[in-house]
């Protein structure tokens, strides 16, 4: 870099500080955030006995889940972990506002006990067809016994060619899930127990591109007029318009739609928060270019499927030597079984397919309903890396 | 003459080989599962009149779903206290699950008492009606029998009356059924002498083999060896099971390699038919990958723990305390934790492992095709 694009850059951070914020950190910024950061490792949660997010935030049982919570983030950080990421519930926000903003502080005071910070998700296109929408209603919540997110029909593949159905396609309810952003965005836009805003989960999935798209570029627009302290991302997780194939690999057709909803993901965020539930090759080739494309910090925010080959066991320590962050899937197993495998894997196998796959294995999650590790080999290679990045943490800092 | 004397008089001992094996070698490969149906969360549950009708319909789906995948066995565990408290209700079940049964196609393996006991401070007569307390909130099963063998067991072998009690409920069920085609053999006593109580279970087992040879079914009677025989322990229980079984009920959770000398072990020993009824841990390394076509072509019978996964808490397929234990002792590098335990398949009724399942009905139709082993032979 030139000494006048330093300069220039330099005052363009300095005029940022006083003027609105119209777009993405400087990549600089985005560096030096990265740079104080320990290693992000941790999980996507939902508490064991939790049906779904709206489960995990509801008022009702919500008592014996925060001791639930309090035992299962006590492990997360034994594990090692210091950040966790989960999703808001607009539908609860909106039925127990108040109850819902005091159940959010004690979940981030619980973390704070626990030394860890959240990744905290806004909005969510992974989301089932309207005729199985149905708006919060508070109360005990069903689930089939048997199937990954515990619903038979889910949005993991049970209807790959139906357009899902959330929020903000209802036209009234749209408003309000602006407003609880915003309200919760400058509440806690400079707090140190939110490890960073992840805006948007899978954009354009369950064929929401064209519907997502204003939406997502809104949602920054108003996260920046809020310039919270903690950067914003909303996630590249599927195709990647072509990236992180291996030469002569088989690239699949990418779809218009959902490419366009993931590019505008990539070009709003300050760092890049990333989705692959693919095998170590492909973790590594997406790595690489994800790093030229961008050149911003990376967190790889849901990974490990062991019936796809997406294991602990090599990618935990390909993470942690990239300095990507990892976030996985999965805690403890519970009500949501994310053990199981995706829907759309058991069609592949039911038409003859799906013979990479080995389904002996669980397909997310940790730990079992005991606590005991799923895999004790895997808990004690996870434990391993974390004891090294702590290592490394405290040289850089001079501790 | 010989014949109708011998009808008459009393049986003092096991059938003859002879006899054992024309019994044998007149059923098809015995192959299927002990069976508990997914939404139980023990025994009481599977037979007391409280919400039976709703677990009868989920045994009966289960069932079919056996039947289908090619199996023509269940093992079914009684529950003493649920005959003592619930007695007319009770033989009621129980004749309707062997009806069930045979709808498909299905014969039971009937065990009548399961001495496989916990310590003393954690045995309870059990109660009827909601058994979901037997389990802490982790989805732990609080008294836990599979600790390791340290625990001497405890049970109603321990309480003369109860066990008084228990003989009359033997005799009662292997009279009502002794010519019940749908029963195919009667398991006296699960695992006799677990974690040490051989010495109390044994002179319990000699008197129960009497009961059944007064009764003189026409299915063999069997109890179970499952470890100690041959391996220097000794279990006075298991050594009664030995003395007395018609057929060889055995049970064994290791790998294949074991399993094959535990095969080659049984017959030199004793040269009678073999059904393995308890077997199939896949942590262990004991799966049906290797295991299932040796038991095909051996002709040994294949009985192995659990058909469906428990709807209710998923400790049924977690593993035994006591192979924690060992990997925590550093003694545990061959356990593959990342497995399933036990059971075939999900709670949605889906395979555990695809694999697994086309494997297992591949043997199951060969099998079917050398049914009856009989005629081949006699050829």
């Amino acid at each position: 870099m030139t000494r006048m694009a330093t300069i220039f850059l330099a005052a363009g951070l300095a005029a940022s500080v006083l003027a609105e914020r119209t777009g993405p950190w400087p990549k600089e910024k985005a560096w030096e955030w990265h740079d104080a950061q320990p290693w992000l490792r941790g999980c996507n949660y939902m508490p064991a006995s939790a049906a779904d997010f709206a489960d995990m935030w509801q008022e009702y049982g919500s008592e014996a889940r925060f001791a639930e919570m309090d035992r299962e983030l006590a492990l997360a950080e034994k594990t090692g972990f210091n950040v966790v990421r989960f999703l808001v519930s607009p539908g609860v926000w909106m039925a127990e506002h108040d109850g819902f903003m005091d159940r959010f502080e004690r979940c981030l005071a619980l973390l704070g006990k626990h030394k860890m910070r959240a990744i905290v998700m806004l909005g969510n296109d992974c989301s089932s067809p309207k005729e199985c929408w149905k708006p919060f209603k508070p109360g005990p919540r069903t689930t089939d016994c048997g199937y990954h997110g515990g619903k038979k029909v889910s949005e993991h593949g049970s209807q790959p060619d139906a357009v899902g159905y959330t929020i903000l396609d209802d036209p009234e309810l749209n408003p309000k899930f602006y407003t609880m952003c915003e309200e919760l965005v400058t509440k806690y836009r400079a707090d140190p127990r939110v490890a960073f805003w992840n805006l948007w989960n899978e954009p354009g999935n369950n064929n929401r591109g064209r519907i997502t798209l204003p939406h997502v570029r809104m949602l920054f627009e108003l996260c920046w007029r809020i310039d919270p302290v903690q950067p914003l991302a909303a996630d590249v997780w599927c195709d990647r318009y072509g990236m992180g194939f291996p030469p002569g690999a088989n690239v699949p057709q990418p779809r218009a739609d959902r490419e366009a909803a993931q590019k505008l993901a990539g070009e709003l965020s300050d760092i890049i928060s990333f989705h692959c539930y693919e095998p170590y090759e492909r973790q590594v080739t997406l790595i690489r270019d994800l790093r030229r494309h961008y050149g911003r910090p990376l967190v790889n925010t849901e990974w490990l499927a062991r019936i796809r080959g997406c294991n602990v066991a090599d990618c935990y320590p390909l993470f942690y030597v990239a300095k990507v962050g990892a976030v996985n899937w999965g805690l403890v197993a519970g009500r949501f079984q994310s053990y199981e495998p995706w829907e759309g894997m058991w069609k592949e196998i039911e038409r003859g397919g799906g013979k990479q796959y080995d389904m002996t294995k669980w397909f997310h999650d940790l730990y079992r309903p005991s606590h005991r590790p799923y895999d004790p080999k895997e808990i004690e290679l996870i434990r391993r890396f974390n004891g090294l990045a702590d290592e490394d943490f405290a040289g850089k800092s001079g501790k | 003459m010989l014949a109708a004397g011998a009808a008459s008089a009393v049986r003092t001992g096991p059938w003859p080989k002879e006899k054992a094996w024309a019994w044998y070698n007149a059923q098809p490969w015995i192959r299927g599962v002990n069976f508990v149906p997914s939404d139980c969360i023990n025994f009481v549950d599977q037979w007391q009149e409280q919400g039976f009708e709703q677990r009868f319909a989920t045994a009966d789906r289960e069932l079919a779903l056996a039947a289908e995948t090619g199996f023509n066995t269940v093992r079914l565990f009684l529950q003493f206290e649920v005959w003592l408290y619930e007695r007319e209700g009770f033989l009621a079940r129980f004749d309707r699950y062997l009806g069930a049964c045979e709808k498909y196609g299905i014969r039971a393996i009937v065990v009548l008492f399961n001495d496989c006991a916990p310590s003393k401070e954690n045995f309870f007569l059990k109660r009827m009606g909601d058994q979901s307390k037997v389990y802490k909130g982790l989805g732990v099963k609080a008294r836990s029998p599979h600790t390791g063998g340290k625990d001497v067991g405890y049970n109603i072998l321990d309480m003369p009356e109860h066990a008084a009690k228990l003989y009359e409920m033997a005799e009662e069920i292997m009279r009502l059924h002794a010519h019940d085609r749908r029963i195919l053999f009667w398991n006296i006593m699960n695992e006799p002498g677990y974690n040490s109580h051989g010495k109390v279970a044994a002179p319990h087992l000699r008197r129960l083999f009497e009961i059944g040879w007064q009764v003189d079914p026409d299915q063999p009677l069997a109890a179970d060896l499952f470890g100690t025989l041959g391996r220097g322990k000794v279990n006075l229980a298991e050594n009664v099971a030995a003395a007395r079984s018609d057929i060889v009920s055995y049970h064994c959770y290791r790998d294949f390699e074991f399993q094959v000398r535990r095969v080659a072990y049984l017959r030199r020993r004793f040269g009678r038919p073999l059904i393995n009824t308890e077997w199939m841990n896949r942590i262990t390394g004991n799966r049906f990958a290797e295991c299932y076509p040796l038991f095909f072509l051996e002709r040994v019978g294949a009985v192995s723990w659990g058909l469906v996964r428990s709807q209710r808490h998923p400790s049924m397929s977690e593993p035994w305390p006591a192979l924690w234990t060992r990997y925590e002792k550093g003694e545990g590098n061959d356990l593959d934790f990342t497995l399933w335990m036990h059971e075939i398949y999900r709670p949605s009724y889906r395979p555990y492992d695809p694999k697994e399942v086309d494997l297992i009905k591949r043997f199951n139709s060969l099998a079917d095709e050398d049914a009856p082993c009989q005629g081949k032979q006699g050829e």
